[in-house]
């Protein structure tokens, strides 16, 4: 693969509203959906994104772009450690979003398999519901009303541990 | 959150502590099963799963199981065996403060509840794996509880007897190559008669394993145990496949997988004759002391015996000489990871301080844990929600739930007498001997005070005792700013003598209280007069009374010291030919150990009957009068209880009585304070009073 940074060659998404976005090879890697798609040799043309839109897309790629940026730890054994931070500060400030969107990424991030988004948005999504009660729950994710349990189910499933909730 | 597919909700659920986890079990159906499926159990959940805080299991046992001892043996001895009730397990999460260490209690057991049905013999923890506990009871049963659904299970019993061999060793132990739990006994055939003096040994020892789900244990023949006289095991530490032991100050290891027993690489010896072991970072880990030093030994690669590294060694530890007398009962129990991830972390108990050091600094933090009865164990436990129906369903057993009655006070003792310090703040002090005070709750809120003059000793050249004046009121409204005194009152002191320790009883625009001329005097709060107003009914002892309100009924409970109790209710108030007979026992069935019982106050059952709040020592119980049976499960230790009297929370904000006198509490200098604040006591797992068939 060629490292020269001004020949760079560009990779072109389309998002479902239709809106492109032409990116460098190097950051359409951090996707393993895309990344095979290119060994495949059939990412000559755009490659349409369906069920991604713009908004969640454009999400992505400001995180492929910064992890595309950073040192991999594999590549080299003492990484600055300023560079690891730095990548920190940054996950914790992308994840800073709203849940749907959240979950939008999480969406994407799965359909376009990219490991590490997956990992940091299962992580926000625990973080925030974490030590929630069943029902803070539902309202946080919009828990789907036809799946609930009826309330002897719900009772029972209390009463498994009924510890937890004392 | 229905789009994902289930390896994304796994993930999800796999970051969460089990709390939460549980939590989103109840969340909606496809949550609830996912959560439930083994394959998230057994793979994700039991891998990761580190978000839970940390806790620790503590096996303790009751303080009156051993009424000559109050101090545990120093030297590591295990006494517990000869103890015979097999106590409480007692789950805590370990919580960090800024200055220390929170232990936050999520449940307890007491294993010697009658409810449990187990046998009235002591019990040993053997291990603690995936959030299992192995328990093991004279003569040969072991358990494995999961505190998290509430269950246990009974292993089938062992092939070598305890008739015919003697239990040396046991240990309990996780592989993750084959996914096995396995528990291990090992033991040796009892000499003959003729050979039980001698120092020698016919037989060599024997291992026996039983394996999770399978129906019988498996002997495996002799192992090449230390041949020593055996003293009595220690709990094993599982880790990487293999169970392991300090056996004589060496390391001693079963291979899970290959079934192996073998010696195991040690770290080099340190002197210390006093050796734990534990899992630190992940890594074996193992804690030496004697008298003034300890040292942490750490294996970085594990069974690499060059990888032992000496990671804290302290040569005068805080048993410095001139403290040595103080710390002499200082015990080691257990190894944790500290609770930011960098240091070590000792479990320790002192007396009856529950402690933790730390080891890189040296320093310990005492817990709010007081007064734990006599801890045997305690394990680091990693909560899990493995279910133990897959081991056997027909081995598996709930605890005896209780029937909801979960009892929530809040010592209020400790806000009233606040609150009461901020009210006479920069009001005259009166001056006299402070007979009552108390703070009642009625349509206008008062505080009642009242005292007598002091008496000045001059008078002694007239030889009789000095005449006291009658005893004056002040009434304090809250939202006022003065007390307001309402003069003498028309008694004499000697007949207002009051019951200590008493706490008066608001009741029908009334404050009520014995005294000590057997009567109930009242201070009314329309007119705020203070007057006689019924006779108290008799007991045979006038100082064994307490006044409650039962049912909306006002009631006395008398006591003697010889065991009969009486429970009176007046089902007219205010008529004194209405006192009744509630409940009369000659003979009360509270066991000898109670004998120093106090009862402390009366309480509305949950469904029916009568409870009395009693402390015995610094144990409290609950007491189900109407059917003799004592309420008591998990009897949290509360150092010793002077008072507790019923407690309604509200919201009612204290600023609307004058902003300017009300203060919040301070977390920093009002330790005990805040500590009886923020703590519920929780008398939860009570009995229930008929049990069910």
């Amino acid at each position: 693969m060629s490292t020269s940074s001004s020949s760079s060659k560009k990779i072109v998404l389309k998002s479902a509203d239709n809106e492109t976005f032409e990116i460098d090879e190097i950051v359409a890697l951090e996707s393993q959906a895309i990344k095979n798609m290119i060994e495949d040799e059939c990412a000559d043309n755009v490659i349409p994104l369906g069920n991604i839109d713009s908004k969640t897309l454009s999400k992505i790629i400001e995180y492929c772009k910064k992890h595309a940026e950073s040192p991999k730890k594999d590549d080299n054994a003492d990484i600055d450690e300023k560079a690891v931070e730095d990548l920190k500060s940054f996950d914790a400030e992308f994840a800073k979003v709203d849940m749907p969107l959240i979950q939008d990424i999480l969406m994407a991030a799965n359909f376009l398999n990219i490991d590490n988004l997956i990992g940091l948005m299962c992580r926000t999504i625990a973080d925030r519901i974490k030590g929630k009660t069943p029902e803070e729950i539902r309202k946080i994710l919009n828990i789907n009303k036809n799946d609930l349990l009826s309330p002897e189910q719900e009772a029972k499933a209390r009463e498994e541990n009924s510890w937890a909730f004392d | 959150m229905s789009d994902f597919d289930d390896n994304i909700l796994w993930d999800i659920f796999s970051r969460l502590d089990v709390k939460t986890i549980i939590y989103c079990k109840c969340a909606c159906k496809r949550w609830r099963d996912l959560v439930l499926d083994p394959h998230f159990i057994n793979k994700l959940h039991l891998l990761r799963s580190l978000a839970s805080p940390q806790s620790l299991i503590i096996h303790g046992l009751q303080r009156e199981d051993y009424p000559l001892m109050n101090n545990y043996g120093h030297h590591g001895l295990r006494r517990e065996v000869s103890f015979r009730r097999p106590g409480f397990l007692k789950w805590v999460e370990i919580q960090q403060e800024h200055d220390g260490c929170q232990l936050n209690h999520v449940r307890s057991h007491n294993l010697s509840d009658n409810n449990c049905n187990f046998p009235k013999f002591g019990m040993i923890t053997v291990g603690s794996v995936n959030g299992l506990i192995c328990m093991y009871q004279r003569p040969d049963r072991f358990f494995i509880f999961n505190p998290v659904f509430e269950e246990y299970m009974t292993l089938p019993k062992p092939k070598l007897v305890e008739k015919r061999y003697h239990l040396i060793n046991y240990g309990f132990g996780f592989s993750m190559a084959s996914g096995e739990y396995k528990v291990i006994r090992i033991c040796r055939k009892r000499n003959p008669r003729s050979q039980i003096f001698l120092n020698t040994y016919l037989y060599p020892p024997e291992i026996e394993v039983y394996t999770l789900g399978t129906d019988q244990w498996r002997t495996l023949g002799p192992v090449p145990y230390p041949d020593r006289y055996e003293t009595a095991a220690c709990s094993s530490i599982s880790l990487n496949g293999h169970v392991h032991w300090i056996i004589w100050g060496k390391i001693y290891a079963f291979d899970l997988d290959m079934e192996t027993f073998k010696a195991f690489p040690s770290p080099t010896a340190t002197g210390d004759c006093n050796k734990i072991l534990g899992v630190l970072k992940g890594c074996l880990s193992q804690f030496s002391w004697s008298k003034f030093r300890f040292t942490v030994f750490v294996m970085r690669e594990y069974g690499i015996s060059d990888s032992w590294y000496q990671e804290v060694h302290t040569p005068e530890s805080i048993l410095r000489k001139e403290e040595f007398e103080r710390w002499s009962t200082w015990k080691p129990l257990c190894l944790i990871n500290g609770l930011n991830g960098t240091t070590s972390n000792l479990i320790a108990v002192h007396e009856n301080k529950f402690l933790v050091h730390c080891l890189d600094t040296n320093t310990y933090v005492q817990t709010n844990l007081l007064h734990i009865y006599s801890t045997s164990t305690v394990m680091t436990y990693h909560p899990k929600l493995l279910k133990l129906h897959k081991f056997g369903a027909d081995r598996v057993h709930p605890f005896n739930k209780s029937y909801g009655l979960i009892l929530k006070f809040i010592l209020c003792l400790q806000i009233i007498e606040y609150i009461a310090y901020l009210l006479t703040l920069g009001i005259l002090d009166p001056g006299g001997r402070l007979v009552g005070r108390r703070l009642v709750v009625g349509e206008e809120y008062k505080v009642i005070q009242i005292y007598r003059k002091r008496v000045k000793e001059v008078s002694t050249d007239s030889g009789d005792p000095p005449s006291h004046d009658p005893p004056e009121i002040e009434v304090y409204t809250l939202g006022t700013d003065h007390w307001r005194p309402l003069g003498p009152v028309p008694y004499s002191y000697e007949r207002l003598c009051p019951l200590l320790n008493r706490s008066s009883i608001f009741f029908h625009g009334r404050v009520h209280w014995i005294f000590f001329d057997g009567g109930i005097y009242g201070f009314d709060f329309d007119d705020e007069t203070f007057q006689y107003l019924f006779q108290s009914p008799p007991s045979r002892d006038e100082y064994y009374k307490i006044l409650g309100v039962l049912k909306g009924r006002l009631c006395q409970f008398t006591w003697s010291s010889c065991g009969e109790y009486t429970l009176w209710v007046m089902k007219e108030y205010g008529i004194n030919d209405s006192w009744y007979k509630e409940v009369a026992v000659a003979q009360s069935l509270i066991p000898d150990v109670y004998s120093y019982w106090v009862p402390l106050c009366l309480i509305d059952g949950p469904s029916n009957g009568s409870i009395l709040i009693f402390s015995h020592g610094s144990v409290f119980l609950a007491y189900h009068l109407d059917t003799n049976l004592i309420l008591q499960a998990n009897m949290m230790r509360l150092f010793y209880t002077k008072t507790a009297i019923p407690y309604r929370p509200s919201f009612l904000k204290l600023s609307n009585f004058g902003a300017h006198r009300v203060h919040a509490f301070n977390r920093v200098t009002t330790n005990s304070i805040t500590y009886f604040l923020s703590k519920y006591i929780i008398l939860s797992n009570m009995s229930n009073p008929t049990p069910v068939a």
